[in-house]
Order: structure tokens, then sequence, then C-alpha cells
């Protein structure tokens, strides 16, 4: 187990070099900052994310009220801070559902090949076909507007770039000598796949997941937008957004829209470019 | 190439099937029923037909008789009829559509002019402060989510400034296109900024990967100018991949027509698949995906045969 | 070089925050001249001349303006309805009393069962066609086998032999008869409403949709472009954007004098834009507080108060919920929100507490004894407590209305209740509503909404025959109050009906199987620089007496 000491060295230098990729070190910060804010949150703010002061309606942001409140007299403040929380941890489990089936599912197609290949292809094909957007919606109407459910529906309709990756990596990692020589070996089909070969092709899935934090992220806005996210009174980024639908809060509540936007926007922004620099270091030929 | 060509329109078959079967079984699950969208369920009495309706509209079918029922009126082209406000789909459809190609056209053509000229200015000096306005552009295109933008241009362009109107499309009186161009500006450019961004992003990527080609630095040492070097060898191979990636943006570009056509109140399929998914409308929601997954599909088909035509390799893989 | 690209990142979304901040101080001052401004601008020679000539009449009621219109038997407002078409009879807009109109006279038999009404000589249909007697059986008898009309809002059910037509044992309905260009309904008993019922049922053409399948009436064209009897005709209809109506050249009444009407449904959200380019002048059926109350501030608006029930309350599921049984933590809720602030607050006056079903507006019929449930957290907690209410147990509130409005109040509700120490659990029901709400009922308390033309008809959402007591309040029947709804039922005459009236509210109200939480108003909006009406503004929804022949367009 050498190779412990080896890889741990890697990580040492690598870091060294995203250390030096500023860009990436500015995402990371963004990230760290906005996600320990919304973990935290309790210590950065005494109100209550649901905590309604009818007295308090609408009011502009002031010493008090660091945002504003909307207009259930609510701290917008702590409402963007817990909905991060919500929204981030969403965005998250979305992306490592979706890699996780995208890793099981492109590892078995590329590792056996033949129809069960050939059958994940098709399916990889037909949900492609359709806008992604689109497809989140039919499962929604399906399955009822829920946490849990929209981590499902992401991971269901997001799986394919880590399909596609892992099943690539596979193909071509397969035939190489040291899988030859664990088969020779007598070692199970699993262990060869999940033992040997994925550890060699899971490193452009974390930056696939990184990324497509930042996608869900957007999505889940987007949904509580449209008012087809989570149940619209758990506060979530979206949902604090979705006020913003009736034109009289755009024009005369700005705090109500803006803050939580550009909350939004600073995080995927951050997980964007932290992702990017990931990507530059791992394969610095992209 | 015709043998290709067949086999490849061959296995696109069975994908359409089974697209259309997986949108039927899964409008089949929804726990959707349109009649109480027609009246108040607090207002139903306790006679009310509600069987003989459904026995009527065919909701009482075995499912693969109503499969098979629908399925082959699609094939004869009779898209059915919503079951909330009793329109012939196609008719909407054919009502909707222009609306949407209307934006999505300008927005695709706006993201292309706009991100393949920028692409290519990074392109040149790559690591100068040109490229990285480039690509602090291209982040923000990917990162700021467009109805936000949306929200923000209407605040400031529509609300403050009063340069564009604040949504909608056609106002009475007004037939041409010319008339309601303002109502399309920007709608089209909040669709077009994100796209924009990676459109931008792949002609660069696609720029840089051609400039460092043998065949460019002979061009360059044989003293052609760098002009003629770009305009010549270099942007004619890097743009035929920028062409496919706009192609392979399609399925986003329906999603963000979807969003931008709520922010701006534009009355195009994207706001008719919001409506319909809101009100249960099964035969709407069945049919308008079908056929925009099926378009996709059919784009995707036609990437292969252009890549297949430019590149030999990839018929005999 | 790197940081350029972060110091430009930062001071791009520095200047959206800036610009959007900075700009709104100056929209909260400036709004009017502005969006004057603005309108001018973009409106253009066309456009203006339009508005010149045509009345702006829009529709915010949410929903889009979709690819044909609704059936007229179906009670969801196509906005314009009464402007084209119309019943044998109109109300006031206080709902009280009835007056003529396809028929030229009524007359009521002694036994109030038999109701004859004499047609008027030449109505004519717009597309020339003479309205005659049969369209008014047709009509009847049609929808009646129509599924989505609700026979009992026409008061149908009442007519002799109703049963045997609908089962389909007989092709006629032996009750309606027609001799020459009268039509009599016979009763199977006293109806006390029946005029008022049947006044707001519309007449439709024989000669257009007589061979239409019933069940698919929606579908027939017919709804692309409808022909009707009443004063305006629809001359030109763009699905999505608007229809034009012209003055109909043969209408029998009194010619109006607005010639053209420009009708647009607008999604609830664009109204007020729409309303501050001036490009509406009429717009009825809103109920949405901030739109109102901005529209109030528009110079040259006004809006009007229209006497309509709006109630807006929580039905308890007594059947399946064990938790709100005891009366006492029906009471206990009541007592735990501050309905009173909610209203003043968040409804910026436009709603009352409710106490009952009858919201005082209608004063004749409103009960003012009824018992109030004040703001008192500490008494709900008494009562709590005195009932035994298992405080771990969460209470599952549901609603259905998923617009912003609602999540709102759910959200306040949570609040009230979590403040004396009731988890709530709230959830959004979606699908099939009729399932959902009467037969599976998972919820303790559901939030609904009952919207009625008079007091009569609110009241009676209550009966024996309504869906409530055969499912979620089956068992809970009280024979007391069904034998007085029948006995108002058929009661015709208005100060007794309002005796009944008020002493059904005091005993439904008592027994708490919906907690009443606030009448809503409903508003007409009126650009009275530009428009003068009849000045009466009744529910958009009935086929009131809008004088239409009075209005008029000031230059």
């Amino acid at each position: 187990m050498k190779s412990v000491t080896t890889r741990s060295s890697i990580v040492q230098k690598q870091w060294s070099n995203l250390k030096r990729n500023r860009l990436a070190v500015f995402g990371l910060f963004i990230i760290v900052v906005l996600g320990l804010a919304t973990i935290f949150a309790d210590l950065l703010t005494s109100y209550s994310p649901n905590g309604v002061d009818l007295s308090n309606r609408v009011q502009p942001p002031s010493t008090e009220h660091f945002l504003g409140t909307d207009k259930l007299g609510r701290d917008v403040f702590s409402r963007v801070l817990y909905g991060g929380r919500l929204s981030i941890t969403i965005g998250l489990c979305g992306a490592l559902g979706a890699a996780f089936l995208g890793v099981i599912f492109g590892s078995i197609g590329g590792y056996f090949g033949g129809w069960v290949d050939r059958i994940l292809l098709r399916l990889s094909e037909v949900v492609m076909s359709f806008p992604a957007l689109v497809l989140i919606m039919i499962f929604i109407a399906i399955f009822g507007q829920d946490v849990f459910n929209l981590i499902i529906v992401f991971a269901v309709t997001g799986w394919i770039g880590e399909y596609r990756l892992v099943r690539g990596r596979f193909l071509s990692l397969k035939n190489e000598y040291f899988v030859e020589s664990c088969r020779a070996y007598g070692m199970s089909n699993l262990r060869i796949i999940f033992g040997q070969i994925l550890p060699n092709a899971i490193t452009p899935v974390i930056v696939s997941v990184t990324l497509a934090t930042a996608l869900y992220v957007i999505a889940e806005a987007g949904l509580g937008y449209l008012g087809l996210g989570v149940p619209p009174t758990t506060p979530t980024w979206g949902n604090i957004l979705n006020s913003a639908q009736s034109i009289d809060v755009v024009r005369e509540y700005w705090w109500l829209w803006l803050f939580p936007g550009s909350v939004i926007s600073l995080f995927v922004l951050g997980v964007n470019t932290f992702g990017d620099g990931l990507r530059d270091l791992i394969d610095p030929n992209q | 190439m015709l043998s290709y060509f067949i086999k490849r329109l061959l296995a696109v078959i069975p994908i359409l099937v089974l697209t259309s079967i997986i949108v039927f079984a899964g409008l089949q699950l929804a726990p959707g029923d349109p009649l109480t969208h027609l009246i108040d369920p607090m207002e139903m009495t306790a006679d009310f037909d509600r069987e003989a309706l459904e026995e009527e509209y065919g909701l009482n079918d075995p499912i693969y008789v109503q499969y098979f029922s629908w399925a082959g009126s699609l094939i004869q082209g009779e898209l059915g009829y919503s079951l909330v406000n009793g329109a012939k789909i196609s008719d909407v459809i054919f009502r909707r559509l222009p609306a949407t190609f209307e934006l999505a056209g300008a927005a695709l053509f706006i993201s292309s002019i706009l991100g393949i000229l920028l692409g290519l200015i990074s392109s040149i000096k790559p690591n100068s402060s040109i490229d990285y306005f480039g690509q602090g552009f291209g982040v923000l295109g990917v990162s700021i989510p467009d109805f936000f933008l949306g929200i923000c241009a209407i605040q400031i362009f529509a609300v403050t400034l009063g340069w564009f109107p604040v949504g909608g499309r056609l106002e009475y009186g007004t037939e041409g296109f010319l008339d309601r161009a303002d109502h399309l500006i920007m709608p089209a450019l909040i669709l077009g900024f994100s796209l924009t961004a990676a459109v931008m992003r792949f002609t660069r990527g696609s720029m840089l990967d051609i400039l460092n080609k043998d065949y460019i630095k002979t061009a360059r040492s044989k003293g052609i100018p760098e002009r003629v070097v770009y305009a010549k060898h270099a942007l004619r191979n890097a743009l035929m991949p920028v062409v496919l990636i706009l192609m392979f943006r399609l399925p986003f570009l329906v999603g963000g027509t979807i969003v931008i056509e709520r922010v701006f109140n534009w009355p195009g399929m994207g706001s008719m698949i919001i409506e319909a998914v809101t009100g249960n409308d099964y035969p709407v929601i069945m049919v308008t995906t079908l056929l925009v997954s099926y378009v996709i599909l059919l784009a995707s088909l036609l990437v292969d045969l252009i890549t297949a035509l430019l590149d030999p390799r990839v018929r005999f893989e | 070089m790197k940081k350029v690209l972060i110091v430009f990142m930062m001071l791009l979304f520095s200047a959206i925050l800036m610009s959007a901040c900075s700009n709104d101080e100056k929209v909260t001052n400036e709004t009017d001249s502005l969006d004057n401004e603005s309108s001018n601008d973009n409106s253009n020679d066309a456009k203006t001349e339009a508005s010149n000539e045509a009345l702006l009449v829009g529709d915010g009621n949410g929903e889009v303006f979709g690819e044909t219109f609704r059936t007229f038997w179906v009670d969801n407002p196509n906005g314009i309805e009464y402007w084209i078409n119309r019943g044998l009879l109109k109300r006031d807009a206080d709902m009280k009393n009835v007056h003529e109109d396809l028929a030229a006279k009524y007359e009521v038999s002694d036994d109030e069962l038999t109701y004859t009404f004499t047609l008027k000589d030449v109505v004519k249909w717009h597309d020339g066609e003479e309205f005659t007697a049969e369209d008014v059986k047709w009509s009847i008898e049609t929808a009646i086998k129509f599924p989505t009309a609700v026979d009992t809002w026409y008061a149908f059910d009442a007519i002799k032999g109703y049963e045997a037509y609908k089962e389909g044992e007989v092709d006629n309905l032996e009750g309606v008869k027609i001799k020459g260009n009268t039509v009599s309904i016979e009763l199977r008993y006293p109806y006390g409403m029946f005029l008022q019922k049947i006044s707001n049922f519309d007449i439709l053409p024989k000669h257009l949709l007589g061979d239409a399948d019933i069940v698919k009436l929606q579908q027939d064209p017919y709804w692309k472009k409808p022909i009707g009897t009443g004063p305006y005709k629809i001359t030109e209809v763009k699905f999505g954007e608007y229809a034009v109506l012209e003055a109909f050249e043969d209408y029998d009444g009194p010619e109006p004098n607005v010639k053209k009407v420009l009708y647009q449904r607008i999604p609830e959200g664009k109204v007020l834009p729409k309303i501050q380019a001036k490009e509406l002048d009429y717009i009825g059926a809103l109920r949405n507080v901030d739109l109102v109350d901005q529209i109030s501030k528009v110079p040259g608006y006004k809006v009007h108060k229209v006497p309509q029930i709006y109630n807006r309350y929580f039905m308890v599921n007594m059947k399946g919920s064990q938790k709100l049984e005891d009366i006492k933590v029906r009471q206990a809720i009541l007592h735990a929100i501050d309905r009173k602030t909610i209203v003043e607050e968040t409804f910026k006056g436009q709603a009352e507490v409710a106490d009952g079903h009858v919201p005082p507006s209608f004063a004749d019929e409103h009960n003012k004894n009824i018992e109030k449930y004040e703001y008192d957290p500490d008494k709900a907690v008494e009562l709590l407590e005195e009932a035994g209410f298992d405080f771990s147990q969460p209470l599952k509130i549901a609603y259905y209305y998923d617009n912003q409005e609602t999540v709102d109040l759910m959200n306040i509700v949570a609040f009230y209740l979590e403040e004396i120490g009731v988890k709530t659990e709230i959830s959004l029901l979606k699908g099939d509503l009729l399932e959902l709400i009467y037969h599976q009922a998972d919820y303790d308390i559901i939030y609904a909404a009952l919207s009625q033309p008079d007091p009569a008809s609110a009241i009676q959402s209550y009966s024996e025959g309504s869906l409530m007591f055969q499912t979620v309040w089956d068992g809970y029947q009280y024979d007391q109050v069904f034998s007085l709804q029948e006995e108002l039922a058929q009661t015709s005459d208005l100060e007794d009906r309002a005796r009944l009236i008020k002493e059904i509210d005091k005993i439904q109200a008592e027994s708490l199987y919906i907690l009443p939480f606030y009448h809503m108003n409903v508003y007409a909006a009126v650009n009275e620089s530009r428009l003068k009406t009849a000045g009466e503004y009744g529910n958009e929804w009935v086929d009131y007496k809008r004088h239409l022949e009075n209005w008029q367009l000031k230059n």
C-alpha cells in the first residue's frame, strides 16, 4: 500500500497547483463563505425564516433587517440564509445522485458491453432527447412537490454526463493489462469494476459533480420561480424568488428579488469558477 | 453513405416509439384530474355527473387501448384536444409556434454572432485582458439564472428607463414584425445571453485547438499575414464544431424558452407547456413534450449526418 | 491578469445592484409620470387610433385567453359572456330582484309551481337567424345532459320530470313546454329562488349547436366565435391576444353608445402595467389585494366594490380527523389566529373577518349575533388543554390554490399556531382534487374558498345534498339546519328568506364544521377619465343589469 503516500503527495501538489489558479481559489472562497453562512445561519441571525411579523411588512433594508422584510414581515436575510442551506443541499444531493446513477450505469455498460450496454445507451439517448426542464416538470407533476422528490428527479434526469464519461473510460481501460491480470487472478467482476477500474475513472466525475451542483442550484431556483419546485411553504432560494412573478414586486420591492437573486448568482459563479479550475487541473489539455 | 444514413434512421425509430411510450406512461401515472380545473371542488354537488364525463373523455378505457388510440391518431396528424379548454391541439401549436420560433431564432442568431465574435477575439490573444473579459462573460452567462437576469432587465430597461415594454408580444392594431420588434429585443437578448457564453467558450477552445495545428504553423512560417491565417485557415475549420454545438444546445434553448416566456409573458409554446402542467392538461403535455423531443432527436440525427459527411472516418466506426 | 477578471465581475455585480437600488427610489416618486411617458413612447399610431374609438375591456382572472371561449354553461367567466349573450331574465346588481330580458314578461302561478315566460317578439341571433322558444327548450334540455354544467346552479333539478330525463328514461323534459312564443316551466316543488337561478342561464342557438355532441360541446367550433343575442357581437378573435366586439345592429334593446369594444384577457400579473399604460378602461372580478391597491392609486382610475360573496375558510375533516372532534379545539384554532391583524395588514382593508357565511355588506341577511372568536392565544391554550389536545402531533393543513396569496396565508397560520405550541404540517393538494379533498381527505383542515352571487346560494352550499355531508362530514348531519334549508328553498318572500338565512347561518357558525376566516371584497376597476359607466357594478360571473347602453366614452 505504498500508493497511499504517493497519492497524498499528489493531492498536496495539486492543491498548490490549484492555489496558483486564483480564479478557482476565488470560487472556493465564495463557496466556503456562503456555505458556512448557511450552515451557521442560527448564529448570524436571530430571526426565524418563518417568523411572521405583520406589523413590519415589506420594510426596505435597515439596520434591524439587514436585507429588509418580505410581504409577511419575515426577515429576508434570514430566509436567504436558511433557504440557501436547503437549496445547496438539494443541488449537491441531486448532483451526487445523478453521478451515482451515471457511474453505476457507465461502469456496468462499459465493462460488460453487449446488450446491457446497448439498452443503457438507448435509454440515455431517450433521456437526452427531452429538454431537462420539461422532463423535470413532468416528473414533478407525477410525483408531487417535495424536497426528496426534487432530488430524485434531478438524479434521474441528470445522469447522462457522468454515464458517458465513465463509460468511455471503462471502454478504454477494460482491456488494459492490469485489468487482464486481475481477471487472471480470478477476481470477481464487481471487485474489478469498483476496486480496480473505477478509481482510475472517477476524477473527471468530481469536476462534473461540481458543475452539476451549480446547474441544479439554478434549476431549483428556476422551478421555485415558476412555482413548481419544493412546496412553497419551505424557504429555498427558488421559493423566495417566486414572489417576483408579479410585476408589482419587481417594481416596488426590489430587495425581495435582487438580494436572493444576487446570492444565487454569486454562489453559482463560485461553483463554476471552482469547477473550471478543477478541470484545468485534472485535464490541462482541455 | 446511403447505407449509413438508413442505418442511423432505423436506429432512431425505436427511440421514437420508446419516447412516446415513456411520455404516455408518465402521464398515466400523473394524479391529475382536469375536471376540477373547470369547476371549483367546493362548488360541486353530490349529483355532479363526473363518471359520464370521464367515460366520454375515454379516461376509463384500459391503458394500452388509450395508448394505441392516441398513437394511432397521432400518426394521422390528429393531435387531439385539450382537456381544459377543448381547443384542437394542432391549432394551438400552429398558433404558438411562430412566437417561439421568433424568440428562439432571434436568441440563436444573437448568441451565435456574439458568441463567435467574442470567442474569436479571446482566442487571438490568449490570456490577455480581452480574453479574461470574454471568459468572465462566459462564466457569468452560465452562472446568472436567466429569469433573474430577465427580472433585472425588466426593472432597469422597462420600468425605470421605459425603453422597452414590460412584456407581451403583440398588441391590438400592430401586425408587422417591426411593430413588435421592441417586444422581442429584451427576451431574445436575455435568452441569448447564456447561450452566447456557451458558444463563446466553445469557439475559443476550438480556435485555440486549430491554431496549434501544424498546418497553421506552416502557413505562418510561409509568411502568410496573420489576418489571412485567421480568416481563411483557422476560422473555417473552427466553425464547424461551433455549428454543431448550436444544435446540441437545442434542449437548453427549449428549457430557457420556457422560463423566459414566463418572465416576459410571451405567448409561445413555453408558456403553453407551463399552463398545461399546472392545469393537468394531459393531452397537451403529452403531445408538446413528444414533439419537442422529436425535434431534438431529429436535430441530433442531422448533426450525426453532417459530421459523417464531413468526416468519413465516422461512417466506418 | 486574473485580478482584472475578478475586479470586472465584482464591478458588474455591484453595478446591477446599484442601478436597481438607486433607480428604484426614483420609481416610487415618479411612477406615474414615467409610466405615462413610456406608454406614449410605445404606442404607435394604429394603437392610439384603436384606443380612441374602442372601449377596452379586460379580464384578469389569472387564466390566459385560451384557444376557445368557455362553454357559457360552465361557471367560469369569459369576461364578456354577458355582453354577447343573455338569458331569459336579468338580475339587479344586488342580486335581489329580476327583470325581463329575452322574456318580455313572466308570470308565476299562485301555487308557485308554474312559471310562464312570454318571449320578446323579434329577437335575432348575431348571424341573423330568429331567436325562438325552441332555443330555450333545447338549451335547458341540453344543459341537463351536459356533464360539466351543474344543474343545481340553474335550479333545473326542481323541474318536473328532471330525473327521468337526466337518466335517459324519456326523451322529453316533461316540465318545459313551448307554445308559440311562450315557454312554461313546471316545477316539482315550490322553489323560492327559481327566477334568480334561471336568470343566470344562457340560452344558446339550437340552429348552430343542435347537432353537436353534447359531451364534447366544448370542442364545437362554435366556441371559437360564439353567436349570441346580446348587445354586442364578436367580429374578430385573436386568441391569446384580444377579441373585437361591435354593437349588434339588430339588437332588440336600446342601442349602446359605445360601438366597438376591445376585449383582452390578461394574466393577473400584467393587469397593472396595462392599466398604468391606460390600455384598459374596465376590468371586473378583481380579487388580488395588492393589485386593487395599486390600481386605486393610478390617476383617473377608480375601483368599485361589488356585492358578491367570496368567503375564505378552513373546512374541517370531521370524520377522518379525530383531533378536531372536540369543538373546543376548533374554537381554539380561531382564537389562536389574529384574523383582524391579518385582514388589516395583509389585505389592506379589502376583506372583513368572517363569523358566518353572509358578509355585512348584505345587510338584510347578515346576522350580527353570531358568536365572534376574538384573538386570544391564552384562551386558545386553555381550550386546547381542556380538550386534552395532543401537542406532539402536528395539525395537518391542506390547501389547493397554489397562488402566492394562499401560500403566504398558510405561512401566517402556521406561525400563529406554532405560537400556541401547535405544530403544523402544510401540504399542497395537486391532481385529482375531488378524490383528494373528499374521499382520501388526508388532512385535519383544508383551506377553501366559496364564491356565490347571493346569501341564499352561499347558505345552501352546505346542504344535505352537498358532497361534504356524504364524505368529510358524514355522520355529522344536523336535521334542524336541513329542514330550515328546505324551508328556505321553497320560500320566495324576501323578508322570510332573510330571517331563515340569518337563522341557518347562526346554527352553522356555532357548529364550526368550517372555520370562517374572512370575506374577501371583489372589485371592478374603471378608467373614469375616459369611461362613464351606468354606475352599477355587480358580480361579473352573473348576468346582472349592467345597462351597457348607457356606457359612454369621454373624449
